[in-house]
């Protein structure tokens, strides 16, 4: 196969520019931004279209942009290539939204676009799947090969060592499993793994999302402890409510207690009040007797009484002194009275003497005179008894006894009769005696008895006399006629003295008429100014009685005014009651008590609201932990998947990669060995390829050598030659076109001409087409006289 | 008749696990949705009743100190009377729990075992609750309702589901009818809807993630029993929107970004939270994925998510037959026995396709 034909009508810088190739070795000559390039990549945008390969709707590469014309809006072309007889011409658009591609026969003109496989995805038909039979990457990497200028042989072999090995594994020569491998775990190192905490981004994470659910644990734990301490904070408060209520209670009651103590005050400055006030209307009556003074009116009564008295006594003296006068008419007849009277009183006197006298009396010597007789009357009684008595005794005795009985005994007996005898004589007489004693006195008695009855008879005449009844109705006559007479004497004394005193008394009168006048009083009955006496006490008693109520008002007002008192009390109708007195102190002590407590409480109280606030702000809320957590453990899963992902992919192609080692490697190598083996013209008697895809080549009385030991000619050739059969093996083709594009810039004359005769004697089967700045290919071309085509840009 | 506002779910202190906000955002919107909260608190200054039909806040998440915030701004709108019921997210379960830790104001009043109904005679009102007291409930907890004077507006405030048989306090719609309540603030799902005129979903009063795109808010109105007049007030600060984009290869990372930024207005996008699903086939040698997406357009958003569904432009097809004897055409034999929709797999396909094929195109 082979590209007869371009033409470019819009590409690039080129237009209309038509360029011819023939069979075997085409050299384009053309100097540095000649347009090589754009030739070059011509025939790849005529083949493929500048579509990005492998892409499911259509996208354009880079090349696509560069190669667009500048001044025109045509951007198209046409390629004309033959294979086994038929030419088919390739007209391609590549202008955006008016891209076409048609395929013709250039022979007949039949449109043949139809025999190509259509690409649904760039909408247009593929032109190198008919013939060329391999895509555009595939292309790039085989058939066309450029920028070989920069390697050494070293890096030739390399290149082909890396296409065996990559071929090896991938049945791709540009496929290094192995690269592939390192970018997928470059993947997986830059996610980083779970151990790697520091340094991986997964492993920061996992680390991260640990400590996440620390701090969420904790913050529940928090918000628990908050719950439980707010509990607690609430039945404080509780308590300190009732606190209150229970201050508010004592308060009460020492309100109550102070507006009893006020009412209780109240009341008494009222009662207090309204003494005062009724003493001041009693004083109001009588207060003109301010104007007196006491002692004044006290001289004034003294004066009046005395005055009165002295009027009394004048006019008991003038009585008197008329009574004197008068009685003293009287007295004429009572002096001559007198003296009878005289007379009769000392017989009176006499007559009572004797009467006395006689009544003086025997009664007591009669009396004890009986007695006495009585006495001995009893005794001698007593006597005769006793003599019967012992009479009989005897002579019980002497019956009794007989006559056993001695003389003794009777002679005793007869003495005791004697005795008594004796006795009985004694008190007989003596009691006779008495017994005449008491007659005499009998006799005394009646002579007595009728002097007595004369005596009275007379006392009767002197008592009728004088028409009295006893004696002292008779004293008392003569003492009032005594008396009269002293009288009358007194009397006239008197009289003198009286009239003087009633001169006096009338001179006194008078003065004191006067000073009443001067005093301002008008006479007026004593019962008046005693009044009036008795009203300036009374009201300087008043007077003091205010003081003092007034003292007593000040002391219950204490510190406080009415008007304060009012105020506490205006509310409240009841009447005050008393309370026990130490009351007061017990509720001031409960307040102050109950007010420390109340301190505490709230110091508790606030202390546990911190406590409460301090809590919740240490930590974080459990929505914002429990966020980030799910955030980062998003991101945890996305990065696990992908390692998940990362890893299977490269399981999975160091599985694939394996069997195709294991199966397709022998194979390769055999094919690689008959290349080399074809090319050496030196005689190589074996050729192995190791493990490492490295060719040793033994050759004959030689040592094994690896490749690169080779002259660089050889290895130009090796390459090319394992290069070209790496491309056949790939694109199972062996006509296909081969386009070299600058490669040889580097190359020095002799290796230039090394590798212009291999391939013109290797490839003499196929185009070779060669793109150069230089003139020498042309030279080595002309001197080995190798057939070209010469193509001058 | 009584004046009121209806409000459920606003989930004070939630934290966003499935909008995937990341955590400066999240905050953000933690706060946002409290600043809401309280504007409805300043709005129903006014009015005789606000109705908060359980999910107020996130038990395991508030902090004693949002509490007495909440509460503070409860006492500043005293001729206000508060009722709330807890929900599936804030139970009343314990002496621990969240409710009881605080000293209430005077104007609000919760619903609990203990407390199931609150009158108030200056309205002629009765407030029917269910709390709940666990995580799940199962039972139809409203036949054990009963309503005793019906010459009172009667309102009963309940979170359960009234759509499905579910865990979460399923409610059958003709027995909840036939209980005769003047109105039922309901909770719990999160879009709102009007049952009938009397029976009402508020929804949630900010959407909580991108499920809940559309409008949020409130519901507030008159209740009597002549009459009802509640609407549905849009109270919400953002909304979540989500959208499909198709990408071509053809597109430069610059042609993405503008398409991203030009799907709203610059108004809405300082506003609002939006998701954008990348579909389509995209350049292989573009390298990009959601995150570098995001960094290059979030200072264009308030906030902006991507999932990345795009396939990278292999013509697996093609590959396949221009290699069927190498090991690029052997691996993706291999890999086309695995289930590509298994991310492990489709990693593992294109990664080591890119590898291969980045060496054979060197």
């Amino acid at each position: 196969m082979k590209i007869d034909n371009l033409l470019l009508l819009n590409f690039g810088k080129f237009e209309n520019k038509s360029i011819e190739f023939k069979d075997g070795i085409n050299l384009v000559y053309g100097q540095n931004e000649s347009g090589k390039s754009t030739i070059h990549s011509f025939i790849e945008g005529m083949l493929y279209g500048f579509f990005k390969p492998y892409v499911k709707v259509k996208s354009y590469n880079d090349k696509y942009e560069k190669y667009m014309p500048w001044n025109s809006e045509k951007y198209n072309g046409i390629l004309i290539y033959e294979k086994e007889g038929n030419r088919y011409r390739v007209e391609r658009n590549f202008m955006k939204r008016k891209e076409q591609v048609e395929v013709y026969d250039d022979i007949t003109g039949e449109n043949i676009t139809y025999l190509y496989k259509y690409n649904s995805i760039i909408k247009q038909c593929e032109v190198a799947s008919k013939d060329f039979n391999i895509n555009s990457t595939v292309y790039n990497n085989t058939i066309s090969i450029s920028q070989l200028s920069n390697k050494t042989d070293k890096n030739l072999m390399k290149e082909v060592k890396d296409s065996l090995v990559n071929l090896g594994e991938s049945k791709s020569d540009n496929i290094s499993v192995k690269r592939v491998v390192d970018v997928l775990n470059k993947k997986i190192d830059e996610i980083g793994t779970q151990g790697r905490k520091k340094t991986s981004p997964y492993g920061k994470l996992v680390q991260n999302i640990e400590e996440l659910l620390v701090e969420k644990q904790k913050a529940i734990g928090v918000s628990e402890e908050v719950r439980e301490k707010q509990t607690i904070y609430n039945e404080s408060v509780e308590i300190l409510s009732q606190m209150y209520a229970y201050k508010r209670r004592l308060e009460e009651e020492k309100n109550n207690y102070e507006l009893n103590n006020f009412k209780y005050k109240y009341e008494q400055i009222i009662n207090i009040k309204e003494e005062i006030n009724n003493l001041n209307v009693e004083l109001k009556k009588i207060e003109k007797c301010r104007d007196y003074k006491v002692e004044t009116i006290d001289e004034v009564i003294t004066n009046i009484k005395l005055l009165d008295k002295l009027k009394d006594d004048k006019i008991t003296i003038e009585d008197q002194i008329s009574g004197f006068r008068k009685s003293m008419c009287d007295e004429g007849n009572s002096q001559i009275n007198n003296i009878n009277i005289q007379k009769d009183l000392i017989a009176f006197e006499a007559l009572e003497n004797r009467k006395n006298y006689s009544n003086k009396s025997n009664k007591e010597e009669f009396d004890e005179l009986n007695g006495s007789k009585h006495k001995y009357l009893k005794k001698r009684n007593l006597g005769i008894s006793m003599l019967i008595i012992i009479t009989l005794v005897e002579i019980c005795i002497k019956f009794l006894a007989g006559n056993s009985l001695g003389t003794n005994v009777f002679i005793g007996y007869l003495l005791v009769v004697i005795i008594f005898c004796l006795y009985i004589i004694i008190c007989n007489s003596k009691y006779l005696k008495i017994k005449s004693n008491i007659k005499d006195l009998n006799k005394e008695d009646k002579l007595r008895r009728s002097e007595l009855i004369s005596i009275n008879e007379e006392i009767e005449y002197i008592l009728k006399k004088y028409n009295c009844y006893e004696k002292d109705q008779l004293y008392e006559i003569r003492t009032s006629n005594n008396y009269n007479d002293i009288l009358i004497k007194e009397r006239n004394n008197h009289i003198d003295s009286l009239n003087m005193q009633k001169e006096k008394m009338i001179e006194n009168i008078t003065k004191i008429c006067a000073i009443n006048t001067e005093a301002g009083v008008e006479y007026k009955a004593i019962d008046d100014l005693v009044k009036l006496k008795k009203n300036i006490f009374k009201l300087e008693k008043i007077v003091s009685e205010i003081d003092n109520k007034q003292i007593i008002l000040k002391n219950i007002l204490g510190e406080y005014s009415i008007e304060f008192i009012e105020e506490k009390i205006k509310h409240s109708n009841s009447k005050a009651d008393q309370l026990a007195i130490n009351s007061i102190e017990e509720i001031n002590n409960n307040v102050e008590k109950v007010n420390d407590d109340i301190i505490a409480l709230n110091k508790k109280i606030s202390k546990q609201e911190q406590e409460v606030l301090n809590l919740e702000r240490g930590t974080r809320g459990i929505a914002e932990i429990t966020e980030e957590i799910e955030e980062k453990t998003i991101i945890k899963d996305k990065y696990e998947t992908e390692l998940a992902g990362i890893n299977l992919s490269k399981n999975i192609i160091e599985k694939i990669s394996k069997n195709i080692h294991k199966d397709f490697a022998p194979i390769l190598n055999s094919k690689v060995l008959n290349a080399v083996k074809n090319i050496s013209g030196e005689n190589i008697s074996d050729i192995k390829i190791t493990e490492n895809m490295e060719i040793r080549v033994a050759k004959k009385m030689d040592n094994i050598k690896t490749v690169e030991s080779f002259s660089s000619g050889t290895i130009d050739q090796i390459y090319f030659a394992l290069r070209m059969s790496i491309n056949d093996i790939i694109t199972k083709n062996s006509d296909l076109p081969i386009i070299l594009d600058d490669c040889f810039t580097q190359y020095d004359d002799v290796r230039l001409k090394n590798i212009l005769k291999f391939i013109s004697n290797e490839y003499n089967n196929r185009q070779v087409i060669i793109f150069t700045c230089h003139n020498r290919e042309r030279e080595i071309l002309n001197e080995n006289i190798i057939d070209y085509n010469y193509i001058c840009i | 008749m009584v004046t009121c506002i209806h409000v459920a779910d606003v989930h004070i202190g939630m934290s966003f696990r499935k909008a995937s906000f990341g955590n400066d955002f999240a905050s953000k919107r933690r706060k946002e949705i409290k600043e809401s909260f309280y504007n409805i608190i300043d709005r129903v200054r006014d009015k005789d009743f606000l109705f908060i039909s359980g999910d107020l806040f996130e038990e395991e998440n508030i902090t004693i100190k949002e509490l007495k915030e909440i509460n503070y701004k409860f006492e500043q709108i005293p001729n206000t009377k508060i009722l709330i019921i807890s929900g599936n997210h804030d139970p009343i379960v314990d002496n621990k729990s969240n409710y009881r830790l605080i000293n209430w104001a005077d104007n609000v009043y919760i619903f609990d075992s203990n407390n199931k109904k609150y009158d108030f005679l200056e309205h002629n009102v009765s407030v029917y609750g269910i709390s709940w007291n666990k995580k799940i409930i199962r039972e139809e907890l409203i036949d054990e309702v009963v309503i005793e004077d019906y010459n009172k507006i009667n309102i009963l405030l309940v979170h359960g589901d009234i759509y499905n048989k579910s865990d979460y306090l399923p409610i059958s719609k003709d027995k909840l009818k036939a209980k005769g309540f003047d109105y039922v603030a309901m909770g719990h799902i999160h879009k709102h809807e009007f049952i009938t005129e009397r029976i009402a979903y508020c929804g949630s009063l900010e959407p909580l993630d991108f499920k809940e795109t559309g409008e949020h808010g409130i519901i507030e109105g008159v209740v009597a029993k002549e009459f009802v007049d509640m609407k549905f007030m849009p109270m919400c600060k953002r909304e979540f929107l989500q959208y499909k984009f198709k990408l071509t290869n053809e597109m430069m990372l610059d042609d993405i970004i503008n398409e991203i930024v030009n799907v709203d207005t610059k108004e809405n996008r300082s506003k609002n939270m939006y998701r954008i699903i990348l579909e389509g086939v995209v350049d292989r040698d573009l390298y990009f994925d959601e995150y570098i997406i995001k960094d290059m357009v979030k200072a264009d958003f308030a906030y902006i998510e991507f999932v990345d569904k795009t396939i990278r432009d292999y013509d697996l097809e093609k590959l396949l037959e221009e290699n069927s004897d190498n090991i690029i055409g052997l691996y993706i034999k291999e890999m086309l026995n695995y289930n590509l929709e298994e991310e492990v797999n489709k990693i593992a396909l294109y990664i080591g396709l890119e590898a291969l094929i980045n060496e054979k195109v060197k």
